[in-house]
Formats: C-alpha cells, structure tokens, sequence
C-alpha cells in the first residue's frame, strides 16, 4: 500500500475525527474538588458571617404561566464528596449530543473506578449547571427541607435563594437555585448576581430550567465515555 | 468570534470573514500547513488558498465544525502541492519512453486511486471507531496532524515514550484489521 493512497485516505476521514483531535483535552484525575468553586464561595458566605435571615419568598412566572417560588434558605448545609472522579471538557459533539441547543460549556465526570459517566459540570450561558447522571450526586450542597417546589410541565421543581448582608458598598449579593430530578436523573442549576439585578438574574436561571425540561431525560446514548 | 458567526459573514460575502477566520484560526493553520508542506512560504500559500477555498465554498456550504473542515481543506492543499512539486521533480529525471507510456495510459488510474483513498478511508473509521478515544486521538494527531511524538505526548498527558509504543501497537493493530478485512493479505 503505498503513502500516497493512505495519505489521501486520512485526508478523506470524517471531520468528526479531525474535530476530536482538535478539541481533545486529557482526563484529569482529582479527588474531590467537585463543585470546589460553590463549596469554596459557600464557605466564604459561613466565615464571613454572612447573614442569612428569613426573607419572603420570591417568584418568577415560567413562559408555561406556572410561578416558581425560591424559599429563603436557612442554613446552607454541604453534602461531603469523597469520590475519585476522571474529568475532561467536553467535544461540542458530546455537548450537544447531551444537551441539544442549549449551547452547554463544561467538562463530564466519570468515575475513576469504573470509569461510568457519573455526570456533567459548567454553565448554560451565565448559569451554573451541575447533571448527575445517576444517584451519586455531583453537587455538594444539600437541598432540602425549607425550599418552594412549583412545577414546569409536570416536572417537579424545588427551588430557593440567599441573600447575602451587604458589603461595604451596600451591595448584596443573591444566588437562586434550582433543582429537579427526571428519571433518576439530577439537574442542580445556581446563578447569582447583585440583588439589584435580580429580576434578571432569575429569569436567565428560568430560561435554563425551562430548556432542560423541555429535553427531557438524558438518553444513555448520548452519555460521552472517558 | 463564534464560528457561526464567521460563517454567517461569509454568507454576507464580507471580507471580515476571512479577517475573523485568520485572526482565530491562522497560528493553527499555519502550523498545519508547515507539517506538510515543503518550505514556509508554501504553508502560507496553502493557508491563503485554504481561506480562498472557504470563501468559495460558503456559501453554500455551512461547516460545522469549522475548523475541522478548514483543517481537511489545508492539509489537502499542502500534500496536493507537496506531491506537485515532487511529480515536477520526478519528471525531469523521467526518460522519454516512460513519458510516452503515461501517455499512452488511460486517466483512469487516478480515478482508480481516488476510489481506492475513499475506500480506504472508509475502513479506516471503522477502525478508528475500535479504540478508545485517547488512542484515536493520538493517531489523528500522529498520521493525520503528522505532529511529533513530544507534542503529542503533552497533548494527551503521557510521556513520549508511552505515545512511542502506543503507536507502535496501534500501526501493528491496523494492519491486523487490514487483514482482517481483506484489504492487505
């Protein structure tokens, strides 16, 4: 066989191989730093003694009419991970493959034992976004107990806020979250902003929830290997 | 710049396609241009050919990805140029009797060679889609990129001598599956 043959037969390959060496970055092997961003901003909000205090509950009406209501939350408990976990950022063709045109940025997790697909971490848009493809839970905050739960197409959906005491400016900060589950599957979605944008702030965290409800479950199909 | 955004300039027939593409791209390109072909300025030529075909072919064409296709449409040109330039060379050694013979040849043998390549590449991918995706990459990168063993073993995060016996063992499993498949006996 000579090169000239194999030479023009490489150069007729798909784009997608071409795309994946492109695109390829190495798994990374870590120990528990999962979501080390939050747990490290949460950690900030308890030793700085942020204040939390009981707020009213605060609401944004989902394009369906349904109102979602964030619960103030009270506490902000952390769930510990001690997981070994592989991670890589993700091809477009594996993002959009998992999310199809919600523009998704972030890297998958795999177990570094068996290496399964365990789940997904970045942002849609300015919105952090945590899936857990199975019940070992990616993100390390517990939500339970105080949130508001509301519905969106028949998908349950628990969400809440803080607010932070203001700094030296006399600007507070507040985070809203959301989380509901589909299949057996985890979507944790967190944005935050100042509290003087916080209509936008929320409305950018409801245009998100509503996209991934709208897809749907995530078919194991779609989930990208190591 | 987002590529769709380049894209849709070029569908604009705006020159800042080309401004944009260069300005994201070039470096990438050019190194890929000089993996295979013979001199710099041949590699600058090549990415300036490149942009020209891009230019020509969107519309109506929409690659996604972008860069993948920009990628095929250099390395394409630089081999087509780099295979030119030895054909010219091999031509002045040529003695007239086997001149007279490639004359006498039907065209058919390049049309037999452009099959046999698509062919090929077709086998290929069913090969490529049998590795994990770390070892299609580092064979991409090796045979397709033509990038040294050092930058791929940066790239995909082991040591040169593991990228070393990788390819070792990738090049004896293709030519198995070769066999395999009837292609090499």
């Amino acid at each position: 066989m000579n090169t000239q043959l194999l030479s023009h037969a490489l150069n007729d390959l798909g784009e997608k191989y071409v795309a994946e060496a492109l695109e390829y970055a190495p798994p990374v092997r870590q120990k528990r730093p999962l979501f080390i961003a939050l747990a490290a901003c949460l950690s900030l909000f308890i030793a700085f003694g942020l204040w939390q205090f009981r707020s009213p509950l605060e609401t944004v009406t989902l394009s369906g009419g349904e109102t979602l209501r964030f619960a103030p939350l009270s506490s902000v408990p952390t769930n510990s991970l001690d997981l070994f976990v592989d991670t890589r950022a993700l091809t477009a063709y594996e993002r959009e493959a998992l999310f199809p045109g919600l523009s998704a940025e972030g890297f998958g997790v795999w177990s570094g034992e068996d290496r399964s697909f365990l789940g997904f971490e970045g942002h849609l848009g300015r919105v952090r976004f945590i899936f857990s493809a199975t019940e070992t839970l990616l993100q390390d905050t517990i939500i339970e107990g105080t949130e508001a739960t509301a519905s969106q197409d028949g998908v349950g959906i628990t969400a809440g806020y803080f607010r932070t005491r203001p700094n030296s400016q006399g600007k507070r900060t507040v985070i809203y979250y959301a989380t509901f589950t589909l299949n057996g599957q985890t979507f944790y979605l967190e944005n935050a902003g100042e509290e003087a944008d916080k209509d936008s702030v929320k409305s950018e965290l409801a245009q998100a929830l509503e996209g991934l409800i709208e897809n749907g479950a995530l078919p194991e199909a779609a989930f990208p290997s190591l | 710049m987002e590529d769709k955004q380049i894209v849709e300039l070029f569908w604009q027939r705006s020159e800042e396609a080309l401004a944009a593409l260069d300005h994201k791209y070039g470096k990438l390109c050019r190194a890929l241009a000089s993996r295979w072909a013979k001199d710099p300025q041949d590699a600058e030529e090549c990415v300036n050919d490149a942009y020209l075909a891009l230019w020509e072919a969107i519309p109506p064409a929409r690659p996604e990805p972008l860069i993948a296709y920009l990628c095929k449409v250099i390395r394409n040109l630089s081999l087509k140029r780099r295979e030119h330039d030895e054909a010219m060379k091999r031509d002045s050694r040529c003695d007239a009797s086997l001149e007279e013979l490639a004359e006498a040849l039907p065209a058919g043998t390049d049309v037999w060679s452009e099959v046999a390549a698509k062919e090929l590449a077709r086998a290929l991918e069913r090969f490529l889609d049998t590795l994990s995706r770390q070892d299609r990459v580092i064979f991409m990168r090796r045979y397709w990129f033509g990038d040294p063993y050092q930058e791929i073993a940066g790239r995909v995060g082991l040591s040169e001598k593991t990228v070393s016996v990788r390819l070792t063992r990738l090049r004896k499993r293709l030519r198995q599956y070769f066999i395999q498949e009837g292609i090499l006996s």
